[in-house]
């Protein structure tokens, strides 16, 4: 994955008021531009993250019905 | 907000491209690091960041609104081809004012033909500002005013109307316009309107009334049932609905003036009376109106050292002041505003 395909995707996430970016300086002393979420941002990574959870156990109640089951 | 975003997209395109030279910095002094000679370690940053312009562009139009840049665009060009070929943008122009101005007129003579079924103030005032634009957009008058109105003030009373407002409606009781009409020195008054008058409402105003929107003293509604009636004679016969006169106590200095106006009820928006007596201290006012008084009031006028005590108003020598009282179911009653002078009992 080509490391350029990331920008959008940062600008697509800053527009929305996800994460907010300024430059900073870096370890080896660079210029370099930072990214930090904001609360909605938070907001959202929690949101998004109980959904994954939630689908994670739903495939996971779909592809192992018998491991749990106690008759078997 | 995606449009304001398009208006900073330079802005945002600049610190985007500032960006992508730093993370390039940063590789190529990683990949130095690493042991790579400088050309190799930058041709290798460039390879992992992908194509450079792609992302620039793909920012860019994240800030862009498609439809409105696509428009602009072809309005400039459209502009640049007419200033190369001025000929046909003649032309065109002219075609275009002519179609504008053909089509105006058809939609009036449609108007015309269904006699216009919208109803109420909004499309009246819908209507007129549709033509307004029109007229201020192609300078092209769709209508020209061709009906006219005309007609004599009869003035039995000497009530001396300074002008007339006439409510031209186009229905029945619907869509109407209302044209004010001055009086000429003989009494007679004309107008022009836009369209043929299904009714012609005439209303006199008040002539002596300082307000802004003066008080009507008299009020006549012609019917016309013919839609290209031209010429509509309307006389104004204000109905007489109260005679009364003024008192002025003994020793009383008599006003400078005088205005009665009558009210509807509790609602006080339909003021319909006034006259101006002078000289004798019984002198006989008329109040007149179509609506039918209930409420009087009085307003009167006089120099600073000669103040009036508020005038009582009698009815058949029952003291009706400030009283809703309909005088208009009694007109041969005996009613009479009296003045007296302040500090008197």
């Amino acid at each position: 994955m080509e490391h350029g395909s990331l920008y959008p995707a940062l600008h697509r996430l800053e527009s929305r008021g996800w994460i907010q970016s300024y430059w900073g300086t870096s370890d080896n002393n660079r210029r370099a531009r930072f990214y930090r979420l904001t609360r909605a941002g938070r907001g959202q990574v929690i949101q998004q993250t109980t959904r994954w959870d939630e689908l994670v156990r739903a495939v996971e109640r779909v592809i192992r019905p018998a491991a749990s089951d106690p008759a078997e | 907000m995606r449009w304001l975003r398009s208006f900073r997209r330079g802005r945002w395109d600049t610190e985007r491209a500032r960006e992508l030279a730093s993370y390039i910095e940063i590789e190529t002094d990683d990949n130095i690091a690493r042991g790579m000679s400088p050309d190799a370690a930058r041709t290798a940053a460039f390879r992992k960041l992908g194509n450079l312009t792609r992302i620039r562009e793909e920012v860019y139009e994240m800030n862009s609104l498609g439809f409105l840049e696509t428009t602009w665009h072809d309005v400039r060009y459209g502009a640049r081809l007419l200033r190369r070929n001025p000929g046909f943008a003649v032309v065109a122009v002219l075609s275009l004012a002519l179609g504008i101005g053909d089509l105006a007129h058809r939609a009036m003579h449609a108007a015309r033909a269904v006699q216009i079924t919208a109803r109420g103030r909004l499309h009246k005032l819908l209507i007129a500002a549709g033509l307004m634009c029109l007229t201020a957009v192609t300078g092209f008058r769709p209508v020209q005013p061709r009906y006219v109105i005309s007609g004599r003030v009869e003035d039995p009373h000497h009530l001396r109307p300074a002008n007339v407002m006439l409510m031209v409606g186009y229905e029945r009781d619907g869509v109407g316009v209302s044209y004010p009409v001055t009086i000429a020195a003989n009494g007679t008054f004309a107008t022009n309107t836009l369209l043929p008058a299904k009714y012609v409402l005439t209303l006199v105003r008040d002539p002596y009334s300082t307000r802004r929107k003066s008080i009507p003293i008299g009020l006549t509604i012609a019917h016309v049932e013919d839609d290209d009636l031209t010429n509509v004679n309307v006389t104004i016969r204000p109905d007489v609905t109260v005679v009364g006169r003024f008192w002025i106590e003994p020793g009383t200095p008599w006003p400078s003036h005088i205005v009665v106006t009558s009210c509807l009820g509790e609602e006080g928006l339909r003021r319909a009376a006034c006259q101006v007596a002078e000289g004798a201290p019984d002198a006989k006012f008329l109040l007149q109106n179509a609506f039918g008084p209930r409420i009087l009031q009085v307003g009167w006028g006089a120099p600073a050292a000669q103040r009036h005590k508020k005038p009582k108003v009698l009815l058949d020598g029952k003291d009706v002041t400030g009283i809703p009282t309909d005088f208009s179911a009694n007109p041969a009653a005996d009613l009479q505003i009296v003045f007296s002078r302040a500090g008197t009992q």
